[in-house]
């Protein structure tokens, strides 16, 4: 499977809630929608989180040297 | 010769040097040539000429003098202000260099550029697909000088939009001739950490979208983004890069290279970071609809359900009832049936009675035919059946009389 973007967990999860609210699904289907629209909202709250976090300043070389650092392992 | 006393040459040349320089208009000479044996001497002093096709004069540089621009080099056409004076050890004239400054052949410059964007456009890498956009950038990568006023724009602007964003500026230099390098550093940087393994090694995030770019200034300050290797780096980035050089009015060759264009710093700012709570708003909505939406058929198989139960539960009485009616009805249709079948076969009988009295023989003998029979007591249908000279008897209704049979004549055709 490749990985789903926020933006593709979005559009589905989007598309699972009009889905919902038109209706007219057997009990079962709605069930596993309901799911899976809850796994991707939490998925996207997850990916909201992420951004959150410092801002680093770096000059040119400090940043290359990071670069070899993660290169190194 | 006339003139008095010979001069000593010393005093000649210092004479003539004074001379020269006192005439006010060898101060501030604004000179333009081409530099000639370019060469700066361990003391920090830079000696060369400049000339053209019609002349050719030494200039010299103090140590400290002037800033010599990174372009200057042999063979490099300067402009040049300076005083003119007399070396007096050599006798030579020399101009002493106050300000030096490269002749920026833009013109070529801006052939390099047309050349560059046709070769590009041929090998179909400003027609490549470009990479849009994620809603949001989990890691913003900015690259542009660290002290830079545009620097500082984005950065405000990018916390007014999602405070507390993850944001890793790269400080590069942006102009000059170590511009074209560090920007094509930079962006290797950025394209190293998009990469989930070293991202991973360092414990942050992959960067996911690129800002590279600069405030405004001239033509030639921003020259470095329309170079082949800021061009071939930012077409080689595997996440969305952002070109944001000048102003709206400035179009580089990383413009149109780049996935993305802003018409300055801050517009790839709000391109790149949302507002948080338009987002955040949206997710709530979102998840308010998901769970509205189960609900209310949730709810509807809920109501469904109580309907049925009820049904149920009402069940056994009403459909006692109904069969009851059922019976009843089906007790009313027998007993109609049975009695119109029995009319029917009443009548039946009467008619058959009647066809069968009718039909009778005594009856039609009761109306003057005759009945024969033959000596063996047979009926006989038939003339042909009768032998002549036979004895026959004649039944009546009223008794019998026997007859001899002569003359049988059949009638023609039977």
């Amino acid at each position: 499977m490749t990985e789903q973007t926020y933006s593709d967990a979005l559009r589905r999860l989007e598309s699972i809630v009009a889905e919902l609210e038109r209706g007219g699904m057997d009990l079962e289907t709605t069930l596993t929608r309901f799911e899976e629209g809850s796994a991707l909202l939490e998925r996207c709250q997850g990916e909201l989180k992420e951004a959150e976090g410092r801002l680093e300043k770096l000059r040119l070389e400090d940043a290359e040297a990071m670069v070899e650092e993660a290169k190194k392992e | 010769m006339d003139g008095g006393e010979p001069v000593a040459i010393g005093d000649f040349v210092q004479s003539l040097r004074n001379r020269l320089r006192s005439d006010e208009r060898n101060r501030n000479c604004l000179v333009r040539g081409e530099i000639r044996q370019w060469k700066a001497y361990p003391s920090g002093h830079t000696y060369f000429s400049l000339r053209d096709d019609n002349g050719q004069i030494s200039a010299v540089i103090w140590k400290g003098r002037c800033r010599i621009p990174s372009e200057i080099k042999e063979g490099q056409e300067v402009i040049v202000l300076g005083n003119v004076d007399i070396y007096a050890g050599r006798g030579q004239l020399q101009l002493i260099v106050e300000r030096i400054e490269p002749i920026r052949k833009i013109g070529t410059l801006e052939q390099e550029r047309q050349r560059l964007l046709a070769t590009l456009q041929m090998e179909g890498v400003l027609d490549r697909e470009k990479k849009p956009l994620p809603l949001f950038p989990k890691h913003l990568a900015i690259i542009t000088g660290t002290d830079s006023a545009a620097l500082a724009d984005m950065l405000r602007l990018s916390e007014t939009r999602w405070p507390g964003l993850r944001r890793t500026v790269i400080g590069v230099t942006v102009q000059g001739d170590r511009a074209v390098e560090e920007i094509t550093r930079g962006l290797a940087v950025a394209r190293h950490l998009s990469r989930k393994e070293y991202a991973e090694q360092i414990g942050i995030p992959p960067i996911d979208v690129v800002i590279v770019g600069r405030g405004g200034g001239s033509p030639e300050d921003l020259w470095a983004f329309n170079l082949e290797p800021v061009a071939r780096a930012l077409s080689t980035m595997p996440i969305p890069v952002i070109s944001a050089v000048g102003h709206e009015s400035d179009l580089l060759v990383s413009d149109v290279v780049a996935d993305i264009r802003a018409s300055t710093p801050s517009h790839a700012i709000e391109l790149a970071v949302p507002i948080l709570d338009d987002v955040l708003s949206l997710m709530v909505d979102l998840e308010d609809r998901l769970h509205r939406g189960s609900i209310r058929r949730f709810g509807e198989e809920n109501s469904r359900l109580q309907q049925l139960q009820l049904r149920l539960r009402l069940a056994p009485s009403k459909g006692l009832d109904n069969a009851v009616r059922h019976l009843e009805r089906l007790g009313n249709d027998l007993n109609g049936s049975v009695q119109s079948t029995i009319q029917k076969h009443k009548q039946r009988l009467a008619m058959l009675k009647g066809t069968l009295q009718a039909a009778h023989p005594q009856r039609v003998l009761e109306r003057g035919y005759l009945m024969t029979t033959n000596q063996k007591g047979e009926v006989v249908g038939k003339v042909t059946d009768l032998t002549a000279g036979e004895t026959v008897s004649l039944h009546f209704a009223d008794g019998t009389a026997d007859a001899n049979i002569d003359n049988i004549q059949q009638r023609e055709g039977e």
